[in-house]
This record gives structure tokens, sequence and C-alpha cells, in this order.
């Protein structure tokens, strides 16, 4: 198990400021992908774009509960319990991974 | 004047020159698609005449000149480029991998990877142990069947790969023309006469990477891994969208994936001999 680190707490923190608020926001999956499940991950497909992207187990996990009804903090918890994470790392993987599915347009608010 | 046919799976190609231009392999570029003479589909020219007391080749196809250079190593990488672009648009029917491709016993292998991964490296180095080869290069799957069909050219191999193999220091092993990444022409049927295999659907999908520190081996890897390597190497996958990627996971799910990491030829062989050999014992115990 790795420490959450200074630097960790200051991303989540930016994170936070940047509008991924646990108990506000809901991520939802965007509607132009397609996803395909792997064995230890998915596929993305955007048709729109054209652009394919894999995920492994972990970020797969997290996209499965960005439906719009899901908060940070939910998403986070269920992460946890899966991964066997303290309760921080799992806020730290998920607003990272989230951050990322939402740079590329993978998700977005519901 | 010569010209001299090809053929790949319907689609034929001609070349003709008044003159073979000395030291470039202009005939042995895909001498396992040679065939008969004929109307063809492309039609390339190389002319050879004199400019500034120098020679200049003159490539042309059906529609004009298509390059002129006084560098017989530029004219035949042009030349290549160009019958390279028209035999895979003529097959972009399959998907087209960035892969080499092997086969034993009926089994077949896909190393899949980047330029200088080490693909044409193994090739060679499993057709010189009796295994047959789908190509060097690129290899075209059939989307409904996840067949792999032949792609066969003369391999691009650098002096120093053939060195590797004190059974090629002959005659013919890839001596004189060298293009511009010092890559030579090697015509596979030196090692074996009918070294072109048919197609199969693939066993294994090996993601080949060269580690000078040693420490040979070969890792299972899983489907994600795998799909996002093959991913990288799909050629014309956004002309198939999302059909494509339903033939590459259909690929993965049907194959053992594995990472290969090697220095030496020798070591390499013995770790596909033994993932063919438990093949065929778990073949045999289930029989």
């Amino acid at each position: 198990m790795s420490r959450t680190t200074a630097e960790d707490k200051e991303k989540v923190e930016t994170d936070r400021r940047d509008g991924l608020m646990p108990g506000v926001y809901r991520p939802m999956k965007a509607k132009t992908i397609e996803q395909k499940d792997l064995r230890d991950g998915c596929v993305l497909y955007d048709a729109h774009k054209g652009d394919v992207y894999t995920l492994n187990s972990t970020a797969s996990f997290i996209l499965t509960y960005c439906n719009g009804d899901s908060t940070i903090e939910e998403i986070a918890r269920q992460s946890a319990l899966a991964f066997g994470l303290t309760p921080e790392e799992a806020m730290r993987d998920v607003i990272s991974m989230i951050s990322v599915l939402q740079e590329e347009e993978l998700v977005g608010p519901r | 004047m010569a010209r001299n046919c090809y053929e790949l799976f319907g689609f034929r190609f001609a070349l003709t020159a008044d003159r073979p231009p000395v030291g470039i392999p202009l005939w042995a570029l895909y001498p396992a698609l040679r065939s008969n003479p004929g109307p063809c589909d492309a039609e390339w020219t190389v002319r050879q005449a004199r400019a500034n007391g120098g020679p200049l080749y003159v490539l042309r196809d059906q529609q004009g000149v298509v390059h002129e250079t006084g560098d017989p190593v530029r004219l035949l990488e042009q030349l290549e480029w160009a019958i390279l672009l028209a035999l895979l648009a003529a097959q972009d029917h399959f998907l087209q991998l960035h892969a080499a491709g092997l086969v034993t016993y009926d089994r077949g292998l896909l190393l899949v990877g980047p330029s200088g991964s080490g693909k044409s490296t193994q090739a060679l180095n499993l057709l010189l142990a009796g295994w047959r080869c789908l190509s060097d290069e690129i290899i075209l799957i059939e989307p409904g069947s996840s067949r792999a069909w032949p792609f066969p050219r003369s391999f691009h191999a650098k002096a120093a790969t053939l060195r590797l193999f004190p059974e090629l220091r002959g005659p013919d092993a890839g001596r004189g023309f060298a293009d511009s990444s010092g890559k030579s022409r090697f015509d596979p049927a030196v090692i074996k006469k009918d070294w072109v295999a048919q197609p199969v659907r693939p066993t294994w999908l090996v993601f080949p990477r060269y580690s000078p520190s040693g420490g040979d081996e070969l890792t299972p890897i899983g489907e994600t891994e795998a799909l996002s390597m093959l991913i990288e190497q799909a050629i014309n996958l956004t002309s198939f969208g999302e059909g494509g990627i339903e033939v590459l996971i259909r690929l993965v799910r049907s194959c053992a994936c594995y990472r290969l990491n090697t220095s030496n030829v020798r070591r390499a062989r013995a770790l596909f001999s033994e993932l063919a050999a438990s093949v065929r014992l778990g073949e045999e115990a289930h029989a």
C-alpha cells in the first residue's frame, strides 16, 4: 500500500476546485461511447471521433460507476472495497482517472 | 525490356524495366508473388537515362512519372512504397496488422510490434527452425474467421541481423543492396523453397521486444494489454470502425498472448519451440 503524499492531497484539492467535487459531481459515460468488456479491463470506441481507448481493470471498474447516479465519493467507496484500498488512495485514484476520462470527453456531467 | 507480373489474391501488378539497374534487386521484391504474364491492375516502369554525366532513373505508373532520381536506392524505396500502398489498398477488406506471421503444425504465431521490435529477426529465426511464414511485416486478418493470410514479400533485414545466423553466410544472403535504413532484401526461399504458409487461425499473439540486458522470457499478458498493443499496430482500423475492434477482440480472445523479451535468437527459438511443443503435447494427451 502506498501512502498518500502531500502532492496527492494537493492534486485532490486542485481537482475539487476544477469541478470534480465529491458529493456533487455525478459523472456519466458519454453516450457516443461503445464499451466492450474484456477479462481484465475494457475497450472504449468513440464512433464520432474514431478514437479507441483501452482501460485496465481499475479504470474499467471506475467507468462502470460513471452512470450519472454515483457521486465521486460513492465510486471511491466501491473502489476501495473492490481493490482493498484506503479511502484516501481510492479517492485519489478515482479523481485521477475521472480527470483523464473527462479530458478525453469519455465522461461528463449527467 | 523485361516485364514481370505478380499477383496477391486477385490483384495483379507488373514491373517493367528497360534494363535492371545494377545492384538493385528490382525482381527480388516479391518473388513469392511471381505470376503468369498478362494484363495487370497496376503497372510500374523503370527507365534508365543519363543526365549530367550520371544515371537518371525514371519511375512511372499508368498515370505518368512518379519519381525521378539519380539514386538507385531512392528509386527502389519509392517503387516499394508505391507497390505496398497499392497492395494494401487492394486488400482493404482484410484488417491489416503490422506483424510477422509464422506457422508450425497448422498453428499460427503472430509477432506484433513496430519497426525495430524484432519481427523480421524472429521470423528468420523460426524459418530456419522449420516453421513456414506468412510475412515478416504485414498480416492480413480475415474479419469473419480471424484467419491470418500471407503477405509474402522479401524480408527486410540488416546485415547485423543476417550475421546472427551462421546458416545464412552464403552467396545469396542479402549482399549488395541496402536501403537508407541499412536493410537489404532477403528472399526467404533461400532457406525454404516453399516458405509461404497457408492461411491459419492464429494460436499465439506475441509482442516482441529486444532486451539487451538479457533475461529471455515469454511472459503471459492480459487481454487489455494485448488489445492495446494490437490496436497500435493495426494499419487500417479506422476504415473498419467498431467492427475492427470486434475483430481484434476476437483475435485476442482466441489466442494465448505473450510479451517476448529477448536478446538471443537461440534462446528465443527455444522458447517458441517449447510453446509449440506444449500445444502438441496437450493435443496428444487430449486425443
